[in-house]
């Protein structure tokens, strides 16, 4: 065993009948199971955990807590872990960062040297002249930022997403929130409490009997059915509120109606030269590697403190066997035994370090002295000068004022459902935490309707002992004396004179700092650097610390892996309910919208050439639906649409437009008239959710007497369609399907195969087509019988690309595709649809002036050597000027040309008007034809 | 958008269930100058402050109500129904 | 009365049959499972996954997941009051807001009850068939809460026992019915479109959390129709 692992001690956490060995940068460690990175670095005697940020320079474990910079490592591959929290697992591979060749032997170590090269904003400054310099240089200073490298390999663990709802979430499982979840639980509430370690118990778990003082609050909270989710943290805090948590296995999303958050306090460093050297911690380190995991971190220590706690911290370290001077800011103090075996040094604090890959001596005298007695140590401990943790709380909306007495920022000013308890709200003793969590633990419960007058009374009595405890803080001096770099922030190597310069250059508030130095934003986002931040800003800009406020909170308050963010993602897609027939059938399919729909089966030419000699079916069950019904059903239908359906008859279909009431084209589709009353409309597939939107939102602010629903879902759809569809459609129904019984734009209800449906004859392809709209569910039996009729006339299935092709034969418009947010009617070649007679509807004021004016551009068809299909996009040119666009482009077999729409200057729109389609350096010839390519007078389709 | 809106039918709901349907407005009908139109069309008062707007429950009920929120605070102070709002067009 | 014969798995694509037969979309994925289906009303519904016993179980052990697409569904809009069903007959009644309902009734055809419905309202009502609109979904047992709470930001504790209301499931809008048996059960309506996505993403989860699927035989034995 190690010679610095201590004999077994009442509070450890480590289990040493299970031996474990891991690897630190290829020296084996034997730690046992509940030793952490860190403590199994510090058993190892690794002093250097990583190199800093920009300069490079040594650091050791500071704080065991998770709170500081100086421990990322990279373990099995993933970077920026935190060494003093994690736990060691068997064969575990640590690396450690940001040094090369070594963090022992760094050749960045130079940087040191030559900081004063690169103040903060230095890249804003240097290496801008001669300019073609900064493109060589750049790539050099980007690859020495950052710390640790992405790992290659793709990343496919689970995380979940989980959303909890309680009457009360406590944020923070140290003592004050234990007590709260409690009182709060035992009053009948709905409580769940996160805390981030892996073990609940906050401080306690680093103080002599805190272990097992911890365990039986976590008892009492879990028996009265407090959640206790550990190993959790708490990131950020959102309009609800609504906190979010998270751990390597899931994101919570957590909306509590009353939220307490007993956040704990962050112990600080003390600011002096050369203050970040390896063996310099605070005393939750050192409490928490004496106790917990019981390793001795040296020899020779010397604690710096201004309260009586740190006296326990320096008795652990001498009972421990380290030879311990206490170095006490404050003048006098009350004699107690343990001060007396330490023989302390009163008003005095640390004024330097010595040293340079460790601590190896500190200089101690009264503030403000100009040298001091040194005194040789490998240890030093700063204990005692915690800053309430309020981040999380900030979030909420709470604001902070500065307390003279906690030499502290304090939560002021809650909103209603917000309460803070113990560190956080100002308590420095466990016994007052425990009391201000118990009182806040009543009021949420109360709060949420779990009141009762004995919890009253508690209430009464708790508040008088909450109040403010501990004796008053003193704060180290804000800096230290002499040469040697005094770090304010050890995330981002920012040091005094630095933020002094930066405040000299203009940036003299607290804001302006932070995003010039980058202070406070580092990993720790200000857990150990606020303070002195603050107090160094106001040093410099001649403020005190209570003028100078901490800077706005912000989320995350911890890192997140960015896997936990992305986290379970479901995008939900919709399928016809004829799906497996066209996996079946061999389609390939493609997204349209959110749906899935087969792209092509066989070929599109060969599909396209089924549906004009013979017959063809393509599923259309993606079409938007509605059933729109009530008395004043074609009042509605009239004042949405441009078209007259007031005088439709039943059993007719008529194609129309919805317009806005800037005269643009939304949509198209077909109404059918089912009844006096009743109307089936059809819209675009993919317009459909917005559709529903905008109908049922005319119909609330109108407030007319009908009803519509969606029935997208309620009824599949297919197409017959072809020459041959009509015989295909006698062998599926006993119905009369003549012409005359079923007429060109006419719908009849009938059954087909044996489903009840609803028929519509209408044209979209150009040939004789039937589409028939039947409940959903018997969609594969409606598929498989149509596809068996079809077979002895050579039917084919057919999918998107195909209906493409053979619509455009037909210059058929796709509105969103061949229209835009700008285009009307008129120009459209839609304006037969406009009644600008009728008393009102959408859009009529704007057509009223556009009709006047006539269109400027006009959507036409146009033909060109079938050699070469353009892009869709394509440009249309006049003598070099872009003047319209190609919206649609298909080679046609079936008329062996290539055909497309564009939008032309409305002169152009004459038959045989020739003009230019340039797309990259290619130009192409067209021809406007008015008329559909296929089939003009349009009688296949009325056959 | 992780605040709660009280949908008048189904009560407090995140407000991802919803779709925002804007502020009210005063429909330009076929009478109105080609100012009135325009205004209709393409201004919004845009207050800072309390508005009075249209939302959906679409995730839940799927009625159109209208909410008074304060685009400040993201606050809504109520919610209704539109026929218990005074007539507008 | 209905008729019901059992048969075997579907493991290839369905052939037409003279008389049409509805289907769940996602028949298919159930078929994949091992299910046993049987023929009910014109339904074809998953019975069974292959251990009725085995599934029972997961109610109290975890959770289980239902296809319970496979009934009657009847949508009421507008100035419903009038409308609805007096008394049981099997109906299910989901209220959601004063101008909505859900209706729903064992496995078998609704055309006649709709137009009694539609009768009995008048014109300031809409009563459709929207059997075909929905698949449904019965999500049961004692680890339900941890099933919504992986499906949902909406919070189940706010339904009561019998009430009905819309809610977002796996990133879809539902209708939801809270209808506890001796252990707690949600059922879920979704539009058919959807069929296959939810019902992979709430097993998916079941799944993770130790549950499965489970058929109509073993929903029924425990008291559930």
């Amino acid at each position: 065993m190690s010679a610095r692992r201590l004999p077994e001690g009442p509070d450890e956490a480590i289990l040493r009948d299970r031996p474990v060995t891991i690897e630190v940068d290829s020296k084996l460690i034997h730690c046992f199971e509940g030793d952490t990175v860190g403590s199994a670095m510090a058993v190892g005697g690794i002093t250097i955990t990583g190199r800093s940020f920009k300069y490079h320079r040594p650091r050791g474990l500071q704080c065991m807590t998770g709170n500081c910079p100086n421990c990322l490592v990279t373990v099995d591959g993933i970077p920026n872990v935190r060494a003093c929290t994690e736990p060691v697992r068997g064969a575990m591979k640590v690396v450690r960062q940001n040094a090369w060749p070594s963090v022992g032997a760094d050749i960045h170590g130079w940087l040191n040297f030559w900081s004063f090269m690169m103040p903060p904003g230095f890249y804003y400054k240097v290496f801008h002249r001669p300019r073609w310099a900064w493109h060589a240089v750049e790539p050099l200073i980007r690859s020495k930022a950052g710390l640790g490298f992405a790992p290659e390999e793709e990343d496919h663990r689970t995380r979940e997403r989980i959303s909890l709802h309680a009457d009360v979430l406590v944020v923070g499982g140290g003592p004050a929130g234990l007590a709260a979840a409690t009182e709060a639980a035992s009053a009948g509430a709905n409580v769940v409490l996160l805390e981030q370690r892996r073990e609940a118990g906050g401080h306690l778990l680093g103080e002599p009997g805190g272990r097992v003082r911890a365990a039986g609050l976590v008892s009492a909270a879990t028996d009265v059915g407090v959640k206790l989710l550990s190993g959790t943290a708490a990131f950020g805090v959102f309009d609800g509120p609504i906190v979010a948590g998270w751990n390597p296995d899931a994101l919570y999303r957590i909306r509590a109606r009353h939220v307490v958050f007993a956040t704990g306090a962050i112990e600080q460093p003390a600011v002096f030269p050369d203050n970040d050297l390896p063996g310099i911690m605070l005393s939750s380190a050192v409490d928490l590697l004496v106790n917990r995991f019981r390793v001795l971190p040296g020899r020779k220590a010397v604690v710096l403190t201004a309260s009586d706690g740190g006296y326990g911290t320096a008795e652990s370290l001498q009972r421990a066997g380290a030879s311990v001077r206490v170095v006490d800011l404050r003048g006098e103090v009350g004699p107690t035994p343990t001060m007396a075996g330490l023989a302390p040094v009163l008003g005095a604090t640390i004024l330097r370090a010595h040293g340079r890959r460790r601590v190896r001596a500190v200089e101690v005298g009264p503030p403000g002295a100009s040298g001091g007695r040194k005194i040789p140590c490998d240890l030093v401990v700063l204990a005692g000068f915690a800053v309430p943790s309020t981040n999380l709380l900030s979030m909420t909306g709470a604001k902070v004022e500065f307390d003279d007495h906690a030499q502290a920022f304090l939560p002021v000013d809650l909103p209603p459902t917000v309460h803070a308890a113990g560190a956080v709200a100002g308590s420095r003793t466990t016994d007052g935490a425990i009391t201000q969590g118990r009182l806040a633990g009543l009021e949420a419960a109360a709060a949420v309707g779990h009141g009762s007058a004995a919890a009253s009374e508690r209430v009464g009595l708790l508040r008088l002992q909450a109040a403010a405890d501990g004796d008053p803080v003193v704060l180290p001096p804000e800096t230290g004396l002499g040469k040697g770099k005094q770090f304010a922030c050890l995330c981002m190597d920012v040091t005094n004179k630095e933020l002094k310069f930066a405040v000299e250059e203009g940036f003299d508030s607290m804001e302006l700092l932070k995003r010039y130095t980058t202070i406070t934003m580092g990993p720790c986002q200000g857990k150990g650097c606020m303070l002195a931040s603050q107090r160094l800003c106001g040093k410099a800009t001649g403020h005190t610390l209570a003028e100078t406020r901490p800077t706005t909170a912000r989320p995350p308050w911890t890192p997140v892996e960015l896997g936990t963010l992305a986290g379970e993602r479901r995008s939900p897609r919709k399928e016809t309910t004829m799906h497996d027939v066209h996996v079946d059938a061999g389609a390939e399919f493609m997204w349209a919208a959110d749906w899935r729909r087969p792209h092509h089966y066989s070929t599109p030419g060969r599909e396209v050439e089924a549906v004009r000699q013979r017959v063809g079916l393509i599923d259309v069950s993606t079409l938007g639906k509605f059933r729109v019904k009530g008395p004043q059903a074609s009042d509605l239908l009239e004042r949405l649409y441009p078209n007259r359906f007031g005088d439709m008859k039943i059993g007719r279909v008529r194609y129309g437009a919805m317009l806005n009431d800037e005269g643009v084209i939304l949509d198209d589709g077909t109404v059918c008239r089912l009844t006096e009353d009743e109307f089936f409309v059809t819209v675009t597939t993919g317009n459909t959710a917005a559709l529903e939107r905008w109908m049922t939102w005319w119909l609330a602010d109108w407030g007319l007497d009908l009803r519509v629903l969606n029935v997208t879902a309620a009824y599949a759809a297919v197409n017959l369609g072809g020459p041959d569809s009509r015989k295909v459609m006698e062998k599926l129904t006993d119905a009369d399907v003549s012409k005359e019984a079923v007429p060109y734009m006419g719908c009849v209800p009938m059954d087909v195969a044996g489903v009840p449906s609803l028929v519509l004859r209408i044209g979209f392809v150009g040939e004789l087509s039937y589409e028939i709209h039947f409940p959903s569910m018997y969609g594969e039996h409606v598929w498989d019988a149509t596809m068996e009729a079809g077979e002895e006339f050579g039917i084919e299935p057919f999918g998107l690309e195909a209906q493409r092709i053979l619509r455009l034969e037909k210059q058929h418009v796709l509105v969103g595709q061949d229209t835009d947010a700008e285009s009307d009617p008129y120009e459209a070649g839609l304006g037969w649809m406009v009644k600008l007679d009728k008393p009102d509807f959408l859009g009529k004021r704007a057509l009223i002036d556009l009709e006047a004016a006539g269109p400027a551009e006009r959507l036409v068809g146009w033909t060109a050597d079938p050699s070469i299909v353009p892009p869709e996009g394509s440009s249309v040119v006049h003598e070099g000027v872009w003047v319209g666009r190609v919206t649609s482009a298909r080679r046609s077999a079936t008329t062996g040309k290539t055909v497309g729409l564009a939008w032309v200057p409305a002169g152009w729109a004459q038959e045989g008007t020739h003009f230019d389609i340039q797309f990259g350096t290619v130009t192409i010839h067209a021809t406007v034809a008015l008329k559909p390519f296929y089939d003009p007078e349009g009688t296949r389709l009325r056959s | 958008m992780t605040f709660v809106i009280a949908c008048p039918n189904c009560g407090p709901r995140e407000a991802l269930e919803f779709s925002f349907g804007g502020e009210t407005t005063r429909r330009a009908g076929p009478e109105a100058s080609e100012q009135e139109l325009a205004g209709y069309l393409f201004f919004r008062d845009n207050v800072m402050g309390r508005q009075i707007e249209w939302w959906l429950h679409r995730d839940g009920c799927r009625k159109w109500f209208l909410a008074e929120r304060n685009t400040m605070t993201n606050q809504i102070e109520r919610t209704f129904w539109p026929h218990e709002r005074g007539r507008t067009a | 009365m209905t008729e019901s014969t059992v048969t075997e798995a579907i493991p290839t694509p369905s052939r037409p049959s003279a008389d049409p037969v509805m289907r769940s979309p996602a028949t298919r994925l159930h078929a994949e499972l091992g299910a046993k289906f049987s023929l009910e009303a014109g339904w074809e519904l998953p019975a069974s996954y292959g251990d009725t016993e085995g599934e029972r179980s997961l109610l109290r052990e975890s959770v289980a997941v239902a296809d319970i697409t496979a009934r009657g569904k009847i949508d009421a809009r507008g100035r419903i009051d009038a409308a609805l069903p007096v008394g049981g007959d099997g109906d299910l009644v989901a209220r959601i807001a004063d101008d909505w309902a859900l209706i729903f009734a064992p496995p078998g055809p609704v055309g006649s009850r709709v137009r009694e419905l539609e009768a009995r309202a008048g014109s300031g009502a809409m009563v459709t068939d929207v059997t075909h609109q929905y698949v449904g979904f019965a999500l049961a047992g004692a680890g339900l809460g941890d099933l919504l709470a992986r499906l949902t930001g909406w919070d189940p504790s706010t339904l009561a026992p019998g009430q009905a209301t819309g809610a977002p499931i796996a990133e879809v809008r539902a209708a939801v019915i809270r209808r506890d048996l001796a252990f707690p059960v949600l059922e879920a309506y979704v539009d058919s479109s959807f069929g296959r996505f939810a019902w992979g993403a709430i097993l998916d989860v079941a799944r993770r959390l130790g549950g499965g699927p489970i058929g109509w035989d073993a929903l029924r034995a425990e008291g559930w129709s």
